[in-house]
């Protein structure tokens, strides 16, 4: 089973439930990552937990068609995470709250893009707090969890088109953002 | 420096891997939820044509009734008749029991044939008979020095349990490697409602029909049950001992599903994905640190766990296959708990009868 695509194994899976394990084993790790730098690192096994047990209960609906599942996990870990923020109202608390990692974690080629980041910081996360939710969501799997245009497309379920005229958009705020507080680099 | 770039430098560190723990709990829940499909017969292909549908487990088991807490103890009674069965050696009476012709079943052939394929039922008049491996059992005698432990030999048990608990029980044991068969004895004809014996000792049904059909009356049904004393991991644990083949029963493959799951919702439960139980039987399991250890943190890794309960499932239908009690590496083993692994369970017609 290990050589099988994702969309084969969600299909076997129908007949053997067990078997969705292997979609666990092969996305847990990634999709924790995920969860942890939206909510934190004390409610995302919770998230994952959820995203699975959804993805495991609505995996007669995945589109045979898309043979990586991360997409797909991807969105419903959105809307758990969406879910999650907004019964505790803390999206703006937690974004305004996220700790500054030590430079001397990255790789010696991000540093400088790191440096400058964290100058930013604060225009950063301002802007990414005031952006609507679903831009938020959308720049965000972009930016945190390294998905594709097209793989942001089949998460949101929206053409690729909306995603880039999205993305436009939030460069647009980004770019007038650092401009208005002075940091243009 | 791109605006998305700028963003994902300020995106929060976070642990590569979802940790152990976690992770075990995690995958528990989602593997409970598959036993739990499984044992209710229902599929995602079916989810898929129920757009938008909402899920709820529904099990085939019927919804607990008034009798079933009855029957929990009743069933914890024919566990203790059991052991002490097994402890005093005397001659089975021949058999020649009244017995009801019904249909033998049977769903395995031995260590590693794949135990629990299909549901077993069994009738009024029926028995339930099981082989099962036993090993790690001590007992204590009386020395000229004081009393000391003697470890006994692996053997083979078979039991067979009346179905409706009104013809009571009997077991024989072989030694390994070589003994030879030697019956054990018998309760048959003390149970209330055998025949010539209506005023004795209470038997208790071999086939367990009403137990709870929802994974927190399971829960509550067995942290209230008859297991052993201590914090909830260990009763829960001990409690499906007493309630399953491990005490020679018939239990339907739903009920093992919500016993399973009940298992993983008590905190100090932990899942252990690949396991063999001592006859080399693959299954998926669930493990609690005994009473006096008993830390979150120190499983499954052993630190601080003198010994901890396993309980080993059939990985397809969640029926129990083994028992197994494990000290910590460097520990001896804790005399008075036995290990066990299911052969074989079958519905038979009279005492002695292999399916």
């Amino acid at each position: 089973m290990s050589g099988a695509s994702d969309a084969e194994v969600i299909a076997g899976s129908l007949a053997d439930p067990e078997r969705f394990a292997v979609i666990f084993d092969r996305h847990a790790d990634e999709i924790h990552r995920y969860a942890a730098r939206r909510l934190g690192r004390q409610a995302a096994a919770d998230a994952v937990s959820e995203v699975f047990l959804a993805a495991f209960r609505n995996r007669g609906r995945y589109q045979p068609g898309r043979g990586d599942a991360r997409p797909w996990l991807y969105g419903i870990a959105t809307n758990v995470i969406s879910q999650q923020l907004r019964a505790e109202g803390r999206r703006a608390h937690l974004l305004a709250a996220v700790p500054a990692p030590p430079p001397a974690e990255f790789p010696a080629d991000e540093i400088g893009d790191r440096i400058a980041a964290e100058r930013l910081r604060p225009v950063l996360l301002g802007v990414l707090a005031a952006l609507a939710d679903a831009d938020r969501e959308l720049v965000l799997l972009v930016a945190w969890a390294g998905l594709s245009y097209e793989q942001v497309a089949q998460a949101l379920e929206i053409p690729v088109g909306t995603v880039r005229s999205r993305l436009h958009r939030v460069r647009a705020k980004v770019r007038r953002a650092i401009g208005s507080a002075g940091l243009a680099q | 420096m791109d605006e998305i770039t700028l963003l994902t430098a300020v995106r929060p560190d976070a642990p590569e891997r979802l940790g152990e723990p976690e992770r075990g709990e995690v995958l528990g829940r989602l593997l409970a939820e598959a036993a739990g499909e499984r044992a209710g017969g229902r599929r995602a292909a079916a989810a898929g044509r129920l757009r938008r549908a909402r899920w709820t487990w529904r099990l085939r088991t019927a919804r607990p009734s008034p009798t079933a807490r009855r029957l929990g103890v009743a069933a914890a009674a024919a566990a203790a008749t059991l052991a002490t069965v097994a402890a005093v050696l005397f001659a089975l009476p021949a058999t020649g029991h009244r017995t009801t012709p019904a249909r033998t079943q049977r769903t395995a052939a031995g260590a590693g044939a794949g135990l629990g394929t299909r549901d077993l039922t069994a009738g009024p008049g029926q028995f339930i008979y099981t082989e099962q491996l036993v090993e790690g059992e001590w007992y204590s005698t009386g020395t000229s020095r004081g009393t000391r432990m003697v470890k006994v030999p692996p053997y083979l048990l078979r039991t067979w349990l009346s179905a409706d608990g009104r013809r009571g029980m009997a077991s024989t044991q072989r030694d390994l490697p070589g003994g030879t068969w030697s019956r054990l004895g018998g309760v048959e004809s003390l149970c209330q409602g055998a025949e010539g014996h209506p005023g004795g000792q209470a038997c208790s049904p071999g086939y367990l029909t009403k137990l709870p059909g929802t994974v927190s009356g399971m829960r509550s049904y067995l942290l209230r049950n008859d297991g052993p004393n201590g914090p909830a991991a260990y009763r829960v644990l001990g409690s499906i001992v007493n309630t399953s083949s491990a005490s020679g029963l018939l239990v339907p493959n739903a009920s093992y599903a919500l016993m399973y799951r009940a298992a993983l919702t008590v905190k100090g439960v932990y899942l252990v994905r690949h396991a063999t139980t001592i006859a080399g039987t693959a299954g998926i399991e669930v493990a609690a640190c005994v009473p006096a250890a008993i830390n979150k943190g120190s499983m499954p890794g052993f630190h601080g766990c003198p010994e901890r309960t396993e309980l080993i499932f059939d990985t397809r239908t969640y029926q129990l296959i083994g028992v197994a009690y494990v000290a910590a590496p460097g520990r001896p083993a804790l005399p008075g708990r036995p290990s066990s692994a299911l052969l074989d369970i079958a519905v038979v017609n009279k005492v002695g009868q292999l399916p």
